[in-house]
């Protein structure tokens, strides 16, 4: 609840105090468009591609290493043991249930986009995974009904609205993110059931620490491609993020 | 006399209806069909999987790729305004460079492809530039985006720019060069780039 508290407070005194930031993504053409070469380029004219704005870089850096050694140091070996440990079905069993868990965090987000299909297949593979899925543990809609997911969340909403990034944050332990997605977050926050679970702080952080662990453990090596792949690690991962967000809000 | 109209006209009835079943999926589609099927053949194919055959392996990949991948267009696109500024030479040594730097970083993943399928799902094209969708589905059943952009030089279709879950690989790797373009010089670029590919092979 603190943490929630404490990003919100930042989230709105980030977006208040810089609105520069939020519009310079939007305006004018890129810059390398006045190549004669580029300009023949359908494509890459019709994306305007431009990436995020970094005010913060240098503090950004400094948690991108920290979030580096926390992966290898920590996380990392954790997960490797548990992987080692848990058989693979448990472990995508145990993801589905978090995922199941999310629910109307995603219907809520498809109905604020007016994205009414999407609410109502997640309201079906809601129906179907905690029932005939055994609570969620089964992706039952996804396999046998070929129920697709719509992944929506906040930060998506209000990018759809038009609300720009804003400014890139890696945030420490939470990783990549903008201004806007990490407004979105908060508000993500107080749609996740598990927020209105009463429970002791220290098992609500053990829980959140083996959804982290097991979610890992499933996409194990997929940080260390993206690290072998790039030339500037930190840029590689803010313009993935940014690229991603941006096709996300899109679809 | 019936029975032989009936021979001849099965083979011609057939052709009209496959005729459309080709024209649906265009070019681009096939050209990366032919591509993917070949690569998919050399992945699966148990006999390179000795670790005596890795270099034979690796090199067809290569070739297969290659033959489809202009990576001259992947580097002009890439250093976009800095491109023209660059001598022949210097625009050679770099696509040779960027070529190994990418195909490097993903030729590792090739050993845990070895069972994957490709779903196209669509296709658009407009005027010398198309755009092949698809899914990359794994043994486990995860689907992954892949979105081929290509353009057409002297008629053959050439792929570009690939983009993995809405992730531009050519818009990435610009981020990264501008990054550095901005803070010093493409001398020092050059340098990095061959340091980090020499450090992986």
């Amino acid at each position: 609840m603190k943490k929630a508290c404490f990003l919100f407070i930042c989230g709105v005194f980030f977006l208040v105090h810089c609105p520069g930031f939020l519009l310079a993504e939007e305006t004018g053409p890129p810059e390398w468009a006045n190549d004669a070469d580029a300009l023949e380029d359908y494509y890459e004219l019709e994306e305007g591609y431009e990436g995020i704005s970094d005010p913060f870089e240098p503090i950004n850096r400094i948690f991108f290493s920290f979030n580096d050694k926390l992966y290898f140091w920590f996380l990392k070996p954790v997960s490797s043991c548990y992987r080692f440990v848990v058989p693979e079905p448990v472990r995508t069993s145990l993801d589905n249930f978090f995922y199941n868990l999310e629910f109307p965090l995603r219907f809520v987000n498809c109905v604020l986009q007016a994205k009414f299909e999407g609410a109502g297949y997640e309201w079906g593979r809601f129906v179907v995974n905690s029932t005939v899925g055994a609570a969620g543990f089964f992706d039952v809609a996804e396999k046998h009904l070929q129920i697709k997911k719509y992944n929506e969340d906040m930060g998506q909403t209000l990018g759809s609205y038009g609300l720009g990034n804003g400014f890139y944050i890696n945030w420490p332990f939470l990783g990549p993110s903008s201004a806007r997605d990490t407004l979105g977050d908060v508000g993500d926050y107080f749609l996740d059931p598990v927020f209105y679970i009463d429970i002791e702080t220290k098992y609500s952080l053990a829980v959140t620490g083996l959804e982290k662990v097991n979610d890992t453990s499933l996409t194990i090596n997929e940080y260390e491609d993206l690290k072998k792949a790039a030339f500037d690690p930190y840029i590689a991962l803010r313009d993935a993020y940014f690229q991603y967000r941006q096709s996300k809000i899109a679809d | 006399m019936s029975f032989n109209v009936i021979k001849r006209l099965i083979p011609s009835i057939s052709l009209f209806l496959f005729i459309p079943l080709t024209v649906m999926a265009g070019e681009p589609t096939e050209r990366i069909r032919a591509v993917s099927d070949k690569l998919i053949s050399i992945l699966s194919d148990s006999t390179l999987l000795d670790p005596e055959m890795g270099q034979k392996r690796e090199q067809m990949i290569m070739e297969t790729v290659n033959s489809v991948f202009d990576w001259e267009e992947f580097s002009r696109r890439a250093l976009a305004r800095h491109w023209a500024k660059r001598t022949d030479q210097e625009k050679r040594e770099f696509v040779s460079l960027f070529g190994r730097l990418v195909k490097g970083a993903y030729m590792g993943k090739t050993m845990q492809y070895s069972d994957v399928s490709v779903q196209f799902t669509d296709e658009k094209i407009e005027g010398a530039y198309g755009r092949v969708l698809t899914n990359l589905i794994t043994s486990t059943g995860t689907q992954t985006p892949v979105e081929y952009r290509m353009i057409k030089k002297n008629g053959t279709w050439w792929v570009y720019d690939v983009y993995i879950e809405g992730v531009s690989l050519v818009n990435n790797y610009r981020s990264q060069f501008n990054s550095i373009l901005a803070r010093s010089s493409y001398e020092e670029l050059v340098k990095r780039l061959k340091k980090k590919v020499d450090e992986r092979e």
